[in-house]
């Protein structure tokens, strides 16, 4: 990795080098990549408002709305160009909004959001600047912080009725729904768990447009099944639910926060895949695709100094 | 005299041990649950850097080179454990939500540091007003800190509540993540109002010497 300065400014921005040349140039840009990734979760949002109604709708709309007169506010207290039209924000707001249940408070909905881009981003640098995942940021700060709120689970079209969780119910030992249950949304968990099937399909659009590495979710779905085949746990249960779908494909896979070597991707992958076998099985917490990315996020640093790519024929000069 | 009152003010603000040089990290983060328990450990800090300053001061010309650093240990371990013992008898409730971090001040830096930096150099009325600023900066920022806290993590205020029934309490504030959230906004804040007061006088050094220059 070659660091350069950026000039007039006097910060030192990272350009991504990742392998010798030729290098082929693509037509994608930011706008492209989030714009597709926001189409592919269109289909969710609609299968969510007719299944929740308002409350899915209030959940996602306050949100995506704090998330980016959050990031318009920022933007402007640190004297940057507003960058918002961008669609970054938004894209946090609505995969946040997909990690929480439909029974939210609205101002916790809102506090999520603020956090999610304050301190998940532009405390940062703002877009592309990111270490952690917004919108995981936003989601384990309220999962630490509001847990009696924010775990109230109620199944489609009820009048308010919380039941347990899938994961809830797993780790009190007592029956589990079965795979129509949790396909056909009868259960009761955060927005994302209801739209596994929208989101599997949308994240292998985008795996296919190559916006997301398929090393990432290969690692972390093909390690949790193995660590949950491992513990004598029945693997495509486990990855209907609990939001692995959404964690490995529009959590872990974001573009920002993974490692940039081919290697680093997967081996971050298989790293999720792990921390989410072993914090949802040993420590029986349903919240474990969060945390699991988090972490890893945390090491995407060092992993791109362990699995740097060497050029071909280079000379290693003295000992690292 | 001004010299002694400048060390008093300089080690509440400019130099404040937590938010300015940011030594001693371990009590402001991981004791200032609440308000109360972060202002006895800011009290006990304080008393026991102003006695081994006092002291450490009062030695310095004795106290070999080669073996200060194990003398200095020795001497604020001995405040340590009286003061450990004081707040025992005193503030038992108190004492045992402390629990090891009043046996660890032994190992903050901050006393170690201004014994190293300062009352090993100064004179004794120096070595003591010293430690009365740094010792009364690092109170008040625990004390802040804690404030912050219990407030948004228990709705109260000195055990005081001061939100009522429909507050929601935020519990990540009373984890170590609210520690780290806490500390981390407050210098942020301080370094922003730091900087855009430099910005401030350095523009007003320009104009001057505009107007300088214009003059002549």
């Amino acid at each position: 990795m070659a660091v350069a300065r950026n000039r007039g400014e006097g910060i030192y921005q990272l350009t991504l080098i990742t392998s010798p040349p030729p290098h082929i140039h693509a037509a994608i840009s930011v706008d492209r990549i989030v714009h597709l990734t926001g189409a592919s979760l269109l289909p969710g949002v609609i299968w969510l408002i007719y299944l929740f109604g308002w409350q899915a709708l209030r959940v996602m709309v306050l949100s995506i709305g704090g998330a980016v007169l959050t990031e318009m506010a920022v933007m402007k207290l640190r004297g940057k160009e507003v960058t918002v039209q961008d669609g970054t924000a938004v894209l946090t707001g609505l995969i946040l909004a997909f990690t929480l249940a439909p029974t939210v408070p609205s101002w916790i909905v809102v506090l999520g959001a603020v956090i999610a881009i304050t301190i998940g981003k532009q405390i940062f640098g703002g877009t592309g600047s990111n270490p952690f995942n917004p919108a995981v940021v936003g989601r384990v700060f309220l999962g630490v912080a509001f847990p009696d709120q924010l775990n109230n689970w109620i199944p489609p079209h009820s009048v308010g009725t919380v039941i347990q969780s899938p994961l809830e119910l797993w780790a009190a030992g007592e029956a589990l729904p079965g795979y129509r249950e949790l396909l056909a949304g009868s259960t009761g968990s955060f927005m994302g768990d209801f739209a596994v099937v929208v989101l599997l399909l949308g994240g292998l659009i985008l795996v296919l447009r190559g916006y997301v590495d398929w090393r990432v979710p290969l690692g972390v779905l093909g390690t949790a099944v193995l660590f949950m085949a491992a513990v004598g746990q029945d693997p495509a249960w486990h990855l209907l639910t609990g939001g692995v779908i959404l964690g490995a494909f529009y959590l872990a896979g974001d573009p920002v926060t993974t490692p940039v070597t081919p290697w680093g991707r997967l081996v971050f992958g298989i790293g999720v895949g792990l921390c989410l076998g072993i914090i949802r099985y040993y420590g029986q917490n349903p919240d474990a695709i969060f945390f699991a990315v988090l972490f890893m996020n945390g090491l995407v640093p060092l992993l791109n100094r362990l699995l740097r790519i060497r050029r071909k024929g280079a000379v290693a000069c003295g000992k690292r | 005299m001004q010299k002694h009152l400048d060390d008093v003010v300089r080690g509440l603000f400019r130099e404040n041990p937590t938010f300015r040089m940011l030594i001693g990290m371990c009590p402001p983060l991981a004791v200032t649950t609440s308000a109360e328990s972060g202002l006895i450990m800011g009290l006990a800090t304080t008393a026991v850097l102003i006695c081994s300053s006092t002291i450490i001061s009062l030695f310095k010309k004795l106290i070999p080179q080669q073996v200060r650093i194990p003398a200095y240990i020795v001497i604020i371990a001995t405040f340590v454990t009286m003061i450990d013992l004081v707040l025992a008898a005193l503030v038992p409730a108190v004492h045992k939500i402390l629990g090891i971090f009043v046996p660890l001040i032994v190992v903050n830096c901050l006393i170690l540091g201004r014994a190293e930096a300062f009352a090993s150099r100064m004179p004794v009325s120096r070595a003591i007003t010293d430690g009365l600023g740094m010792g009364l900066g690092f109170t008040w920022a625990l004390t802040f800190i804690g404030c912050i806290r219990e407030l948004l993590g228990a709705g109260t205020l000195f055990g005081a509540t001061v939100f009522g029934d429909g507050f929601v309490a935020w519990r990540i504030m009373q984890l170590p993540p609210g520690a780290f959230l806490t500390m981390g906004l407050i210098v942020f804040t301080l370094n922003l109002v730091g900087n855009l007061r430099a910005r401030q006088l350095q523009k007003a050094a320009r104009n001057q010497m505009k107007v300088v220059g214009k003059e002549a």
